[in-house]
């Protein structure tokens, strides 16, 4: 999405003076380290190269273009499918299982992508086994697990 | 001599070449995938390592980590996405390369560059460790504070184009760093009551959004019907030319004596060895302006730096018993429950183990050439996969490598926000590379400028005192205030040109 360099200008210097202002809560214990002295810093130059986009760009602030994929829906649908499948994981497979949230996340996105149903299904189904099995049991990091794991374990 | 070659016939033993060789293959499939670290690949050995034999022990950890080090460059090079944190810096270099049909100057260049820094810092480590361990037990916090703060000014060499753009980026990564409790009181800053965020934001789970996620994201809002690819013709042999090899002979060098330099830091490592070398690179380099859009010289001097920094870390490891990064720290545990006790008389009571990490040092650096080839050919099979099947996979093993950073979900959010944020700040111009140098060189800017304020009771001046921190301090001045001093400088001679035109 590109906007122009004004309003992204202006979201670091909001962003930045909110960093400063926040840190000035801070409490500080007595002594010459202050756990407010970087964020304070960091907001404050964030906001001043804010700033400097900001007033570099005042010129163009109306120019906004829409992005090209906002007009095929299999983008969008692409675009919008990928932090739903991150969401998806992280609340649903320490309940069911990484194995069948890994297979429908995988079907679902090679369908998407324009692979034939039948095939995705194949696909999800031996990533989502081969995949997990190789995380869990070849390199010992302990996925999610549900019953389908336990199964093959 | 007779220890050399006691040594030898300790590393020449079927069971230690045959491990080599297994972990060998394990650390090129580990650093490939996105997320999973050279440190991880060797954290997820130690329960093996721990039956073997002391050599056979070493040789698994030294071998694994050197090919997962060299194994990130090979999903950055092909989909722009770094599979170790050591790769970051030269990522999109990488990738302009191998789309510019340039295989050998991309990832050749990076095999072979890997591999002989790998040997040139066996050597150092043979002939200067106790030499390199004094320097490095020189530096404290002011040391490190200068250090770490010279190393933000490489910000503007990572860049690109718009440099005000890659400065507003560094305080993002800054300000990312300073999340979670404060080193010195403790104090929760900025975690809004969110207890996984007190330890901090973690790095790889930022790097996996910052070039993972964003780059799915982009590829989605690029896709435009179904291709037999993902658009990336590869083509050329893997391995560069002897000439394109000797042409980046300096920065090769530069890069194998930063690369070990600054692995024999503790604290240092890998990752901070390659941006400092991408950045010193770029200073020398016959073509700077190519830097981040395809510079071979780039990616010969930072991807040497990488594994010679490995080497280096053994340094401070084998002389003092300090770890030099994560995977040395390993190793001490290892050497310890081996019996063997690092510090200086290591080399007089374990001379011959000495001299056995030495030749698997050489070796494992050897093998990484032929074993490497075979990857890149694999990575070139994998990326002629068509999207509909590439792409998935690549969401899923970014999903379970950021899972496997703390085997928390939590990590998938902050995947999640990064991915979006620099997915965003990409489409407009904003580079990503100054983001991750921030986050990576915050904690220890603040860390040891804290730490130095304490024991200098606030006086700056001391910051200044020490021989080392002097210099370092002066160095970085000069590196952050001279485009201001040559600005005024170029001022002050057109003034009198244009005066006298007048």
């Amino acid at each position: 999405m590109r906007l122009p360099d004004f309003w992204t200008g202006l979201a670091f210097t909001a962003l930045g003076i909110a960093i400063a202002v926040y840190a000035q809560g801070f409490h500080v214990p007595a002594g010459a380290a202050s756990p407010r002295l970087l964020p304070t810093i960091v907001g404050g130059f964030m906001a001043m190269f804010g700033g400097l986009i900001t007033f570099r760009g005042w010129r163009g602030a109306g120019n906004v273009e829409l992005p090209g994929w906002l007009s095929s829906r299999r983008q969008i649908a692409l675009i919008v499918f990928l932090p739903l499948a991150v969401v998806a994981y992280g609340l649903l497979a320490l309940r069911f299982g990484s194995i069948p949230v890994a297979t429908v996340i995988v079907f679902l996105h090679s369908v998407i992508y324009g692979l034939r149903p039948i095939y995705a299904l194949i696909l999800g189904l031996f990533i989502g086994l081969v995949v997990t099995y190789l995380f869990i049991h070849v390199l010992g990091i302990p996925l999610p697990a549900g019953p389908i794991e336990e199964l093959l374990s | 001599m007779t220890g050399f070659l006691e040594g030898f016939a300790l590393v020449m033993q079927a069971d230690v070449l045959i491990t080599m060789l297994i972990s060998a293959i394990f650390g090129l499939f580990v650093g490939m995938v996105p997320g999973l670290s050279a440190t991880m690949a060797v954290a997820l050995l130690v329960p093996v390592a721990f039956t073997l034999s002391p050599v056979a022990a070493l040789a698994t950890i030294i071998t694994c980590s050197a090919m997962a080090m060299f194994a990130g460059d090979i999903p950055a090079a092909f989909l722009r996405i770094p599979g170790t944190p050591a790769s970051a810096a030269y990522t999109y270099d990488m990738n302009d390369l191998v789309r510019a049909g340039r295989l050998g100057d991309a990832l050749g260049m990076s095999l072979v560059g890997s591999a002989m820094g790998g040997v040139f810092g066996a050597i150092i480590l043979m002939f200067g460790a106790p030499l390199l361990a004094d320097f490095a037990i020189n530096f404290s916090s002011y040391e490190y504070f200068w250090l770490a703060l010279l190393g933000l000014s490489c910000a503007t060499l990572v860049a690109g184009d718009d440099a005000l753009k890659g400065w507003a980026s560094l305080t993002i990564g800054l300000f990312l760093s300073v999340v979670g409790l404060d080193f010195v009181t403790g104090i929760q800053r900025y975690t809004f009551g969110i207890t996984n965020l007190q330890a901090g934001i973690g790095f790889i789970s930022v790097m996996i959004g910052a070039f993972a996620l964003s780059e799915l994201f982009r590829k989605a809002a690029a896709f435009e019907g179904e291709t037999n690819g993902p658009g990336l013709a590869i083509s050329g042999r893997p391995l560069p030319t002897l000439r394109s090899l000797w042409e980046q002979r300096n920065h090769i060098g530069r890069g194998g004596l930063i690369g070990t330099l600054v692995g024999a830091l503790p604290g240092a490592g890998a990752d901070i060895a390659a941006w400092v070398t991408y950045a010193v690179s770029k200073r020398f380099a016959r073509k700077p302006e190519l830097f981040g859009h395809g510079s071979v010289e780039g990616v010969a001097g930072a991807a040497t730096a990488n594994n010679a920094a490995l080497s280096g870390s053994y340094v401070p490891t084998l002389v003092f018993g300090i770890p030099g990064d994560s995977i040395t720290a390993i190793v001490v545990g290892v050497l310890i429950l081996k019996g063997i006790q690092p510090g200086p008389l290591v080399f007089v009571n374990s001379a011959d183990m000495v001299n056995a990490i030495y030749i698997i040092f050489l070796l494992a650096n050897i093998l990484l050439v032929p074993l490497g080839v075979a990857a890149v050919y694999l990575g070139r099979t994998a990326i002629s996969i068509r999207d509909a099947i590439l792409y998935p996979v690549i969401l899923l093993l970014c999903l379970y490598g950021a899972y496997a950073v703390s085997n928390n979900t939590f990590e998938l959010w902050i995947v999640l926000a990064i991915g979006v944020l620099v997915w965003i700040m990409q489409e407009n111009n904003y580079p990503a590379a100054p983001l991750i140098l921030g986050l990576v060189l915050g904690q220890v800017v603040e860390q040891n400028f804290m730490s130095s304020l304490i024991k200098s009771d606030g006086n700056v001046i001391n910051f200044f005192n020490r021989p080392i921190a002097g210099v370092l301090g002066v160095l970085t001045l000069i590196v952050w205030f001279s485009p201001i001093i040559m600005g005024i400088l170029r001022r002050a001679d057109t003034a009198p040109e244009s005066t006298n035109k007048t």
